[in-house]
């Protein structure tokens, strides 16, 4: 049979549909016999695509990909990608306008104006919880420092989390999407409760996920969608994002004092211990420095959970004084 | 809807960039593209996956389209590039043997063969999406899953009376959009009782 004898497939579809529907013509109806009696194979595909169990099926097959939940999630992705975009004329109109000293005046006070940003600095050893302009709740672990505007602007949610570990409630607004961006990351939600941890002194991201569903972008990346339990470690050096599993109960438990560790390493351990417990550790066995560390433990005072690490992982321990603790 | 995706023919230029006509084509072509893609890749998330990218590049490229008989051809050439990508490019064991029947001239024709089995079905997907959503579910609970009117009821907290209203009233918009086999089939299935 030459290729041109074959009539194209949507020439295909459609005479198939029209025959289910009976809606074919007297000619059209001779073109799909002749398709059919072409071969074999093509009356088995016809009896195949006229029987009405695997019609079933093939309508419960289509069911089950969830059209709109993910006509919903592209969405989120296309309001971020606009955001992007607006920012890079934004800062081509900053780029410009600089070199004209007065607009570049003007277009200070014009954005200082419309945006007014709010900074939260949480002490070492605290706990904070706010209200976002929207009602969406956060919680700020210690050593946290985030920045949002005063009022949300039209199109978007947008928070910076400049240094530290949170945890959002959202309230959702499938109009308005809620971006966290924290050092290289991205993550785009319309309504859901997660975690984002970014400290500017390690290296990896964290973002897990309590309720609903999450997008996580780095640039050069693709996105990576998270669900309940999941989480994403981005690493700030390689760029590379990579999925986890997380149990739901581990997932910003520090909001009620708890400590969790998953095969974290020593110096992150330490960092965290600090921030809770607002001192300095001051470390001086360097081997310490290979360990990952994994311990869960409830709000307990500092001495115990020294304790517990020093014991498992074979280090002594010095309380110089109220501010300062040596290991050795 | 404002795309009319039985009209094989004419119709007006479509051009993906707008948010209407993406969220038709969306409505319209997602599901029977994933079960285009399964069928390549034998992956239901990465079928998900890629077909939600191809309409991201898509939109980002506010593609247009002559008709709507293009926007269809166009889409499933895009998503079977994609799986060919993805088989070429995959970690999953099976890719290698999945790639050299890609590469083979019986592909082509086999890609065919699952764009039509694809769209016959969205035929009928798509007729049974449009119906209003309570109406719509009742009859794919019937239809699709075989459930009987009380198990409908408990499902979705109605009277069983109220199934049987949405049923008829369902039946009656299919009866317009699906006339003849296609809707005696409907009616003839062993699961609608």
């Amino acid at each position: 049979m030459a290729a041109e004898e074959r009539p194209p497939a949507q020439r295909i579809i459609y005479l198939v549909s029209g025959y289910i529907n009976s809606r074919l013509t007297a000619d059209e109806q001779r073109e799909l016999d002749a398709w059919i009696n072409q071969n074999d194979h093509n009356r088995q595909l016809f009896a195949e695509l006229v029987s009405e169990d695997r019609q079933a099926a093939a309508i419960a097959k289509m069911e089950s990909f969830g059209t709109e939940q993910s006509l919903l999630h592209v969405t989120s992705q296309m309001a971020a990608i606009t955001q992007k975009h607006r920012q890079r004329i934004k800062y081509s109109w900053y780029a410009a306008a600089a070199i004209l000293v007065f607009s570049a005046v003007a277009l200070f006070t014009h954005t200082s104006h419309r945006r007014q940003l709010l900074t939260v600095s949480v002490p070492f050893g605290k706990v904070q919880q706010l209200t976002l302009p929207d009602s969406s709740k956060v919680w700020l672990n210690a050593g946290t420092t985030i920045q949002y505007p005063e009022k949300f602007d039209n199109t978007t949610r947008q928070i910076l989390l400049k240094n530290g570990q949170a945890f959002f409630d959202v309230v959702h607004d499938p109009d308005k999407p809620f971006v966290v961006e924290a050092k290289g990351i991205d993550v785009t939600v319309l309504g859901t409760s997660f975690e984002v941890k970014a400290f500017a002194d390690e290296q990896e991201n964290k973002v897990a996920v309590t309720t609903g569903k999450v997008g996580v972008s780095a640039k050069d990346q693709p996105t990576v969608m998270l669900l309940p339990d999941e989480s994403a470690v981005y690493n700030t050096t390689t760029h590379q994002i990579s999925e986890q599993k997380t149990s739901a109960a581990d997932i910003a438990s520090w909001r009620t004092g708890r400590l969790v560790f998953e095969q974290e390493p020593f110096q992150y351990v330490i960092h965290a211990l600090e921030r809770k417990y607002n001192v300095r550790i001051q470390n001086e066995k360097p081997q310490l420095l290979q360990l990952k560390i994994t311990l869960r433990l409830n709000d307990q005072p500092l001495k115990n959970v020294l304790d517990v690490l020093a014991f498992s992982n074979n280090f002594n321990y010095r309380q110089e004084n109220e501010q300062l603790i040596v290991i050795r | 809807m404002t795309v009319n995706t039985t009209d094989q023919t004419g119709g007006q230029p479509l051009n993906m960039g707008h948010d209407e006509i993406f969220d038709d084509l969306y409505r319209a072509y997602f599901a029977p593209l994933c079960f285009f893609a399964t069928n390549i890749i034998c992956n239901d998330d990465d079928a998900k996956d890629l077909v939600e990218d191809v309409f991201l590049k898509l939109w980002q490229r506010k593609q247009r389209f002559e008709n709507a008989a293009h926007a269809q051809a166009y889409l499933y050439r895009c998503v079977r590039n994609s799986c060919i990508n993805l088989l070429r490019h995959g970690k999953r064991k099976t890719a290698k043997l999945d790639l050299l029947i890609a590469e083979t001239e019986d592909f082509q024709e086999a890609y065919l063969e699952e764009m039509i089995r694809a769209e016959v079905g969205g035929e009928l997907y798509r007729a049974i999406e449009n119906l209003p959503s309570q109406c719509s579910k009742v009859i794919t609970m019937s239809f699709i899953d075989g459930s009987s009117n009380e198990e409908i009821a408990r499902a979705l907290n109605l009277s069983v009376q109220t199934v049987k209203n949405h049923k008829v009233r369902g039946m009656h918009i299919l009866k317009d959009t699906l006339p003849g086999s296609l809707f005696v089939l409907l009616l003839l299935h062993p699961f609608i009782k």
